[in-house]
């Protein structure tokens, strides 16, 4: 395997992750934290995998999952503002929901039978000229379309954030939700707006899974990516460019683990498979301080 | 906040109001689940019947309802004392896998002692083991700032692969060929059965013992004010001179500790071997069983009983009636949906 092969791989793994933490920095620069973007991912790689097989549409597919996303994440949204709910809590319940409630919804269509996509599925496109560009071609314009997807969303979510007066209004929530208040900003509605686009991004994330990686679903099928990915928010310190960084970390130790299972290394593949968890915690550890943090995350308005 | 003030001296009329409740929630939560059964073309009425023969039908039935109690009572101990002082501990499943783990090494390693002596050092082991899963996370929180929801979920991947590492390395039983398993723990480190003939064994003696403990820590010593003051609001219990680093170590430790009880229990009661997935769940399926106890060591009781209810009866029905095995566990997870919602609606 060449280095660029790999570090397009790199790309390939980091994608979901970053997808999902983008919107979950949205989320939390509101003053909400969610992780239940796990559940919300499987509940969308679910949605979209099932409609894409049964319409043999890929688009609909991709509609299907961003929307089942948004429903949990509007229930989330439900519960962590209007019933005030500990966020954390709320999380954990959108998290179970969205594991079992996929896998329940999967058996009753499918009786469980592993069953592809294959046909279907969002393969790679080679972009014309860019892909030609030695070593950036292979990495980047060799890909499929959620990673082009990528190239859009970061400058989207920066302008969003940082050069809107919506995005203001959303930071003005995480920071002091009654001081924005008193300047006009209806707190609940930017909440409820933040949530449903970070739901939005988790659904699109989920999708990649099934739509764009393994073209297939079974049970937990993100395993932990979600909260790889809520990490990765704390880890970049609420900022876009460190989580931009850190997602294509969390991609290289994924793929790394991959590789070093594939060139034969005597190593047990358990401990191969608890890198990108310990990296995670790590990651966590490393942060340090509270710098960056909304000041009003988590507190109910 | 939505979780429950308790009051340490309860009227007996109370107590059933918020059984009372808790049974609605689950009696709801399966309701609307047999909208499911419907969808599925199956007859939700026989549902509910085949769940209650599969839970209290035959003696079979019974012990193995009881015997599933034993484990949910020990991790709904664990979400209990930690969720209550509101530390969101999601840790319970990989503790329990280090509370077998250590349990297992104990029960192999030292199989000759007496069971007198290698009993009460198992307990201690396991419980240690699963102490030490929560002293992580309690350092991480305290040191370092890491909520403790996000650090137990990324360790319980961490654990549960760690013991997947072991069973199919150091600790792999020669004899078996496919499946990862350990060897089976000597008979000296195995809990009695209470009734001959069923699967009920010491571990639920331990489990009640736990649960009247920890209800007395919590409600008659210092300790148990103390952790009350720190989930109220920690930083006016700074002020009042309580250590809140030191507490907050303490009750994830404890409460890390009983989850690895569970896997004890499990281990030395039931499975007398160490394998991969011997747990279905039962860490997750604490955060309800807690729930359904309202996060009282004394109501945990009543919520292992009901969400037993779904992982023997309903999952006996959902075999039966070949519907999906997830089903069981979407209700675990409606059920805390609903209880929110409900919460939400009486105040």
């Amino acid at each position: 395997m060449e280095v660029t092969d790999l570090m397009g791989t790199a790309v390939r793994l980091s994608t979901p992750i970053l997808i999902a933490a983008l919107g979950e920095i949205i989320v939390e620069r509101a003053g909400m934290f969610n992780f239940g973007i796990e559940g919300i991912m499987l509940i969308a790689a679910f949605a979209s995998f099932t409609t894409a097989f049964i319409s043999n549409n890929i688009w609909l597919g991709l509609l299907a999952g961003v929307s089942s996303g948004i429903l949990l994440g509007l229930i989330f949204a439900i519960t962590a503002i209007k019933l005030k709910i500990h966020q954390g809590v709320c999380g954990i319940t959108i998290w179970f929901l969205g594991l079992y409630l996929s896998s329940l919804l999967y058996d009753l269509f499918f009786a469980g039978k592993l069953l592809s996509i294959r046909e279907i599925g969002l393969f790679p496109i080679h972009i014309p000229l860019l892909s030609q560009i030695p070593i950036l071609g292979p990495i980047f314009f060799r890909q499929n379309i959620f990673i082009y997807a990528i190239f859009f969303l970061i400058p989207i979510c920066y302008i969003l954030m940082f050069r809107t007066t919506f995005g203001l209004k959303i930071r003005a929530t995480g920071e002091n939700p009654r001081a924005a208040e008193s300047l006009g900003i209806n707190v609940h509605r930017i909440r409820y707006i933040s949530v449903v686009i970070g739901a939005m991004l988790a659904g699109i994330a989920g999708c990649y899974f099934s739509l764009g990686s393994v073209y297939t679903y079974r049970h937990n099928l993100v395993a932990g990516r979600g909260f790889i990915a809520f990490a990765l928010v704390w880890f970049g310190k609420w900022t876009i460019k460190w989580v931009v960084i850190g997602a294509f970390l969390f991609g290289s130790i994924e793929m790394l683990a991959i590789y070093i299972l594939t060139i034969g290394i005597p190593i047990s593949p358990y401990v191969v498979y608890m890198f990108p968890y310990v990296a995670a915690l790590l990651a966590l550890v490393m942060r340090r301080g509270k710098g960056g943090c909304p000041a009003a995350m988590g507190v109910p308005y | 906040m939505a979780l429950p003030n308790f009051k340490d001296r309860r009227k007996i009329s109370e107590l059933f109001r918020r059984g009372s409740i808790s049974l609605f929630i689950v009696l709801l939560a399966i309701t609307v689940g047999s909208l499911f059964i419907i969808v599925s073309g199956k007859n939700p009425l026989e549902f509910l019947v085949l769940s209650f023969k599969g839970a209290f039908g035959n003696l079979h039935a019974l012990s193995n309802f009881i015997a599933k109690m034993i484990p949910l009572t020990f991790t709904g101990l664990a979400v209990a004392i930690a969720f209550r002082n509101h530390l969101f501990t999601l840790g319970m499943e990989g503790q329990l896998y280090l509370g077998a783990l250590a349990a297992t090494w104990m029960g192999i390693t030292f199989g000759n002692l007496p069971a007198a002596l290698l009993l009460p050092l198992i307990i201690i082991c396991a419980f240690l083991a699963g102490a030490l899963g929560g002293l992580i996370p309690g350092i991480l929180k305290t040191k370092f700032n890491v909520h403790e929801a996000v650090s137990t979920l990324f360790l319980n991947y961490i654990f549960i692969l760690f013991v997947g590492f072991l069973l199919y390395g150091p600790m792999k039983d020669p004899l078996a060929q496919v499946f990862p398993l350990s060897s089976y723990i000597s008979h000296s480190a195995r809990l009695p059965v209470l009734i001959s003939g069923t699967n009920i064994h010491f571990g639920l003696i331990i489990a009640i013992g736990c649960v009247f403990i920890m209800n007395f820590i919590l409600s008659n010593t210092t300790f148990g004010y103390k952790s009350k003051a720190i989930g109220s609001n920690p930083i006016s219990s700074n002020y009042a001179g309580i250590n809140v680093s030191k507490n907050i170590i303490l009750i994830l430790a404890i409460s890390g500790g009983i989850a690895g009880l569970g896997g004890m229990s499990e281990i030395c009661g039931f499975h007398h071997r160490l394998m991969e997935g011997f747990s279905p769940g039962y860490g997750f399926l604490g955060i309800t069983v807690g729930i359904l106890g309202r996060f009282h060591p004394l109501g945990v009781i009543f919520g292992a009983f009901l969400v037993s209810f779904l992982l023997a009866g309903t999952k006996a029905a959902t075999y039966a009636l070949e519907i999906s095995a997830y089903f069981a566990y979407a209700l675990a997870a409606l059920v805390i949906l609903f209880y929110f919602i409900f919460e939400y609606l009486r105040k």
